[in-house]
């Protein structure tokens, strides 16, 4: 087990493909560190470099306080899940969970032991005498989490280790991943694109773009005070709400104004005035004043039917654009100051076509400069 | 329509195939004619009574220059330098391979463009430097020169094949193996070689066929006892004693070319399918 820090850390390919852009993140002992981003942002790099896989352009990689840069990976302590599973094509199921054991020496007896029990935590015992290339891509990706699981590194690295699986065995693996970290409390670094298990399995989260951390803390923190829109509207599904509004203060309350419905059809679209109680007036340093226009995030479980808030939040009625049951919500699309809004209400609810009145709990949204996509502030 | 063009194709590929086989079945047959039967009869003709004296002659009292012992030492001299040299220049050349795919390092690149080019260098450009090359460390007119002489040149193609071959192994592999703690060569060992087999097949054909039938280092880096099968057939048809015995000649021809024959009988089919392989996925 080991504390991981990342600082500064530079990547460039050839001359001047530049990868990653000084990521620092640092995690304790023990930890597990969820890595999202967009396709091509350059996870599995970090990831590679971590391993000793790549080499670092600029910055260190610490270990326990030890900056091991220059170790090579079989020194590092760490197993790896990689993206495109990278099971031995020569050798048996069993070979390819046991080479790692058998090249560091672990006797017959145990290695026969732990393949057992890596088998039966992964449902592969009947593959055990099967090559990769007769295995299916979930069973691969089974194998190739077996490999890393037969040995307790000090690091765990998981690069999508689940993203091949159907929904029934992903939530078991799930489950089992978060086991596993809680029984051994093995410092972990999770890539994945899966919301859920992003919220779920992190301690910390960092979100990444073209190469930068755009955000690294908790998954409270990621989910309810996204420094950026990126951030919000990456985390969460369906993402989470950019409204453009204009700001105004009404009786020393804090209000956005907004267009409700779609603006193309001028007779329908009407302004109306959303109070955003809990943001504090006199917090004048963050909040703009009025006739600023700003970008109000709310998640879509904050804009709900009336009767779920039970008389709580700031009341809109909108118009319904569509309206799709997902059998535990309906989710209502509308259109608020121009933009495809996303609403969570009760099953049922909204699917006749009228006009809906929402409840919104403002105490949620976060406000965006248009400009720069900064959070500039938090309700909470 | 359909059955005339069909006809037409076959027709085409029976011609082909008889024009390449020609002068195969005249060796064949001329072979095992008597030197009478020779005089008498068409080129074409079979063999009315079929010997194999011809064979026996050419393999074991035929004359070439001054011994008279047949073929047989020189056809085991050829053994001798082609087997080595074609296992060392193919074991070289799949590590080089293997590094210049999978271990790259500053200036890899240039290393393998320089063997690139040591592909389309020819034979006589490197005689004479070679010959000093072998002066210089006292191998020259050795059977050991001659191995190291079709290694250094082969390796060139050899290097070019399996870093095709290996260009088509995902990196990832070879990062799973480093984080399982395997080096370089274990890596080699258990990871690449066991996938590595239609290539082994390509390489061991094309260097057993360019060093088996190479005549011109033969002639200029053997010495009198370490000649190969190639330079004896040619002393053997140019050695004669009154008649020219065409029976004689063709028999050892063939011998010569009996072991590259049989090579690509045993692994012909490798051959293909190692030559395509990559080409598709999966
Ligand atoms: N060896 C390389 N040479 C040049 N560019 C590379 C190399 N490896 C990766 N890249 C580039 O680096 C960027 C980041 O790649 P990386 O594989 O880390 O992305 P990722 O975040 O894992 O994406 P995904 O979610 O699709 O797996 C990509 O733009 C990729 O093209
Ligand atoms: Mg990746």
């Amino acid at each position: 087990m080991a504390s991981l820090g990342i600082h500064n850390i530079r990547k460039t390919f050839g001359k001047n493909i530049e990868v990653l852009k000084g990521i620092n993140l640092d995690i304790a002992d023990g930890e597990f560190l969820i890595l999202v981003g967009g396709s091509g942002c350059g996870k599995s790099t970090l990831l590679n470099m971590i391993a000793g896989l790549e080499t670092v352009t600029e910055g260190d990689i610490v270990m326990d306080g030890k900056r091991v840069n220059d170790l090579p990976p079989k020194d590092r302590d760490i197993a790896m899940v990689f993206q495109s599973y990278a099971l031995y094509p020569s050798m048996s199921v069993r070979d390819n969970i046991a080479f790692g054991l058998s090249l560091r020496k672990v006797p017959q007896v145990e290695q026969n032991a732990t393949i057992a029990r890596v088998a039966k935590l992964l449902q592969i015992e009947a593959l055990l005498d099967r090559k990769p290339a007769q295995l299916s891509g979930g069973q691969r990706q089974r194998v190739a989490m077996g490999r890393a699981l037969a040995r307790e590194p000090k690091i765990f690295l998981f690069d999508e280790p689940l993203s091949n699986l159907d929904a029934k065995l992903r939530v078991e693996m799930r489950s089992e991943i978060k086991l596993l970290h809680k029984r051994l409390g093995i410092t972990t670094v999770y890539v994945t694109h899966d919301q859920i298990e992003a919220m779920t399995l992190g301690d910390k989260i960092a979100v990444m773009k073209d190469g930068v951390v755009q955000q690294f803390g908790t998954p409270d923190e990621i989910y309810n005070r996204p420094v950026n829109t990126f951030v919000a509207s990456f985390m969460g599904s369906p993402p989470m709400n950019l409204i453009p509004v204009t700001l105004a203060v009404n009786d020393g309350v804090l209000c956005a104004e907004l267009s409700v419905g779609r603006a193309v059809d001028e007779s329908t679209t009407q302004v109306a005035r959303l109070p955003l109680l809990g943001f504090n007036l006199s917090d004048l340093a963050t909040i703009p004043e009025a006739g600023t226009s700003v970008l109000l995030g709310l998640r879509p479980e904050h804009m709900t039917d009336a009767g779920r808030m039970q008389g709580r939040g700031s009341r809109l009625t909108v118009p319904v654009d569509l309206a799709e049951s997902t059998g535990a919500d309906t989710l209502l699309f509308t259109t608020l100051g121009g933009a495809r809004c996303v609403c969570r209400l009760h099953p049922g609810a909204a699917l006749g076509g009228e006009d809906v009145e929402l409840a919104v709990d403002v105490a949620a949204a976060v406000l965006f400069d248009p400009e720069s996509q900064q959070a500039i502030a938090f309700a909470r | 329509m359909n059955i005339i063009s069909r006809v037409f194709l076959y027709g085409i590929l029976i011609l082909a195939a008889l024009y390449a086989l020609a002068p195969m079945w005249v060796m064949l047959a001329t072979s095992l004619k008597t030197l009478d039967e020779i005089r008498d009869g068409s080129l074409i003709a079979a063999p009315h009574a079929p010997t194999f004296a011809p064979w026996l002659k050419a393999w074991g009292t035929a004359c070439s220059g001054v011994r008279c012992d047949g073929l047989k030492p020189f056809f085991l001299n050829s053994l001798l330098m082609t087997v080595p040299s074609v296992l060392i220049s193919t074991l070289v050349g799949a590590l080089n391979g293997y590094a210049l795919t999978h271990w790259r390092f500053r200036g890899s690149d240039a290393l393998f463009t320089l063997l690139l080019v040591g592909c389309f260098i020819p034979f006589q450009v490197v005689l004479l430097p070679m010959a000093r090359t072998l002066g210089a460390i006292g191998l020259s007119g050795s059977m050991f020169g001659l191995i190291l002489v079709h290694v250094v040149y082969g390796l060139a193609f050899t290097t070019l094949f399996f870093r095709n071959y290996y260009l088509g192994v995902p990196g990832e592999l070879i990062k799973a193996a480093r984080v399982d703690g395997a080096g370089f060569f274990v890596i080699f060992w258990r990871i690449l070689l066991p996938i590595s087999g239609p290539i082994f097949m390509v390489c061991i054909i094309w260097q057993f066929t360019q060093i088996w039938n190479d005549f011109l280092f033969g002639v200029v880096f053997a010495g009198a006892d370490s000649q190969p099968i190639t330079v004896a057939l040619n002393n053997l048809v140019r050695t004669s004693t009154g008649v020219k015995e065409y029976n004689v000649d063709m028999a050892a021809a063939i011998i010569a070319g009996l072991p590259t024959l049989l090579v690509y009988i045993v692994a012909g089919k490798y051959f293909v399918r190692g030559l395509t392989a990559g080409a598709v996925k999966g």
